[in-house]
């Protein structure tokens, strides 16, 4: 894996392989799935589906620096966000959400499928911090989307590379 | 006990937090490497610190460094909680002093597991 | 979600035709939880489809994946500890002792689910004796074939390595391999899996120096647990030691051993004759 990513870089140490190639889909699944199973709840799978597009998309992103630079984005409606938040916290304990709850619940679910993806790259990298809003940042020509349905409601990982930005 | 959890995560803080509470810990929480600095500069030297890596201000790694440059924080016990879970990350913080690593996503379970290979849960006798 | 009483009586009336394990009344939960996932693989709506698929046409395929989904439990690393340690700092330095240099310590792992338990026997080997992974030979059998390959295998989930595997053993004899982490081929090769049902009679294999027979007997009948109980001693060295789980003991089910304390835990030894 690692000569395979030196024989695709360029001089300048740039990765040239794409997203799809670097993070399989069937890895970032099993990531995916990990996480939902652990943190979301024991009988909380993602089923691998493609589910209708939100009504109001929200979405929760992380960049991975490294030989590779891409970004990893989780869209889905803002309703959903609000109730993976609260399943993250506990579903019976938690209260009313309030905006920035649901900002750090959903931003950290990025953050740990984005640190489970960087895992899998074969050079070492860095995780930048979660982001989250209605609007994220244009997806990099390569990208390639990992559509699941949750609780009936589609969730969607888009992963692609990203150029250099100064 | 008493436990310090540090993450720039509210959501993962109250995770961490409540597992513990539900142990009997009592738990303090801070939102980054300094913050956490601040709270044992204040004298409120807890017997174990959860410490997530990637954070503003100063990250977890930094955090560990300098608890074990400090000789009067020698009886902390360090976990880092993070979501770094590369073979050679966890090699750099255990080198740091970190005493042992939790990977995110964990379950309850995996948090209750590594306390008690510290040490720091009553042992249940059969 | 809840189960009804008749595929529930039928589950457990084909889990204790084909394992001997018992599931009691109340288990209905347990049933439930580890037959949905299977359901959703197979297609079905839910666990009573699937209960319905099974008992008008049993193949083979769908029995055996229900009573291996019934009979697997989620194992932790070094689980409950003690017996770990007692075997790092008393078990292994006595048998060592006793033997002549060069002869092999043979143990077995009698229910070793996923491999935790037998990789966990080889890293406290690798850890405490020198030149430990030549010294010690580890039998891991399971009643499910899926479990053996998994042993096999040797790879677990990053969920799996989270439970109980100090990080300092992760790092020290594990190395990823994608989304999951993969022992060492040197623990690897101390240990070898293959399929046997307790209940059932055993190949030739032994004589055992250990057995971890652990977690396993709460769910037989008492006359099977005696039945396994005599069967592990014949398969044992007269100074040999027996490993139950934390809550099980042989008193009262079989008179051939004597407990033994072994620090905050214990362990059993056959009685000679």
């Amino acid at each position: 894996m690692s000569e395979h990513l030196l024989e695709a870089t360029t001089q300048d140490g740039a990765c040239t392989l794409s997203a799809a190639e670097l993070l399989p889909e069937e890895s970032v699944r099993a990531v995916a799935e990990e996480i939902w199973l652990s943190f979301i709840g024991e009988e909380e799978f993602l089923i691998p589906l493609d589910g209708e597009a939100p009504a109001n998309p929200f979405s929760a992103w992380v960049g991975i620096d490294g030989p590779w630079r891409g970004r990893v984005v989780i869209t889905c409606d803002e309703s959903v966000a609000q109730d993976l938040t609260r399943c993250l916290l506990g579903e019976e304990t938690v209260g009313e959400l309030s905006q920035d709850d649901v900002e750090d619940g959903f931003g950290e679910l990025a953050n740990v499928v984005g640190g489970g993806l960087k895992a899998l790259l074969p050079e070492a990298s860095r995780l930048t911090l979660p982001l989250v809003g209605a609007n994220p940042p244009a997806h990099g020509e390569d990208m390639f989307v990992i559509q699941s349905i949750w609780r009936g409601q589609s969730v969607d990982i888009v992963i692609s590379s990203v150029p250099l930005q100064y | 006990m008493h436990a310090l959890v540090i993450d720039d995560s509210r959501a993962m803080r109250r995770i961490v937090g409540g597992i513990l509470s539900d142990l009997g810990y009592e738990v303090e929480q801070a939102g980054d490497g300094q913050e956490a600095l601040n709270v044992l500069e204040a004298g409120r030297v807890p017997d174990l610190a959860c410490v997530d890596w990637n954070m503003p201000v100063m990250d977890g790694l930094s955090f560990v460094s300098a608890v074990r440059a400090n000789p009067a924080w020698r009886d902390m016990t360090l976990m880092m909680v993070t979501t770094e879970s590369e073979h050679g990350q966890i090699v750099r913080a255990l080198a740091a002093g970190a005493h042992e690593y939790l990977i995110k996503p964990f379950t309850p379970d995996a948090l209750r597991d590594k306390l008690s290979l510290l040490g720091l849960v009553p042992v249940e006798v059969p | 979600m809840t189960l009804a009483a008749a595929d529930f009586s039928f589950v457990s009336d084909l889990v204790r035709r084909e394992s001997s394990i018992v599931l009691a009344p109340g288990k209905e939960y347990l049933v439930e939880a580890r037959l949905l996932p299977l359901a959703r693989k197979a297609g079905a709506a839910g666990v009573s489809e699937l209960v319905e698929k099974a008992r008008r046409h049993p193949d083979r395929a769908t029995t055996q994946s229900i009573v291996e989904a019934l009979t697997t439990n989620e194992t932790s690393w070094y689980r409950d500890g003690d017996p770990f340690s007692q075997l790092g700092t008393t078990v292994f330095p006595q048998l060592l002792a006793a033997r002549p240099a060069g002869e092999k310590l043979r143990i077995w792992s009698a229910a070793s689910s996923s491999g935790q338990e037998p990789y966990t026997i080889a890293m406290v080997a690798s850890e405490t004796i020198p030149g430990g992974s030549s010294r010690v030979a580890i039998t891991a059998t399971d009643l499910s074939t899926e479990m053996v390959e998994r042993t096999r295998a040797g790879r677990f989930s990053q969920l799996e390595v989270n439970r109980g595997l100090p990080a300092p053993m992760l790092v020290r004899h594990f190395t990823r391999a994608g989304a999951e982490w993969e022992v060492a081929a040197a623990l690897r090769a101390m240990v070898t899996a293959s399929q046997l049902n307790l209940a059932q009679p055993y190949p030739r294999m032994g004589p055992f120096d250990v057995v971890f027979l652990r977690n396993v007997l709460i769910y037989f009948d008492v006359p099977t647990k005696q039945d396994i109980l005599r069967r592990v001693r014949t398969l044992m060295r007269p100074d040999g030691w027996l490993f139950l789980g934390a809550a099980e003991t042989t008193l009262g089910v079989d008179a051939g051993w004597e407990r033994v304390a072994l620090g905050r835990t214990s362990a059993y030894r056959p009685i000679a004759g």
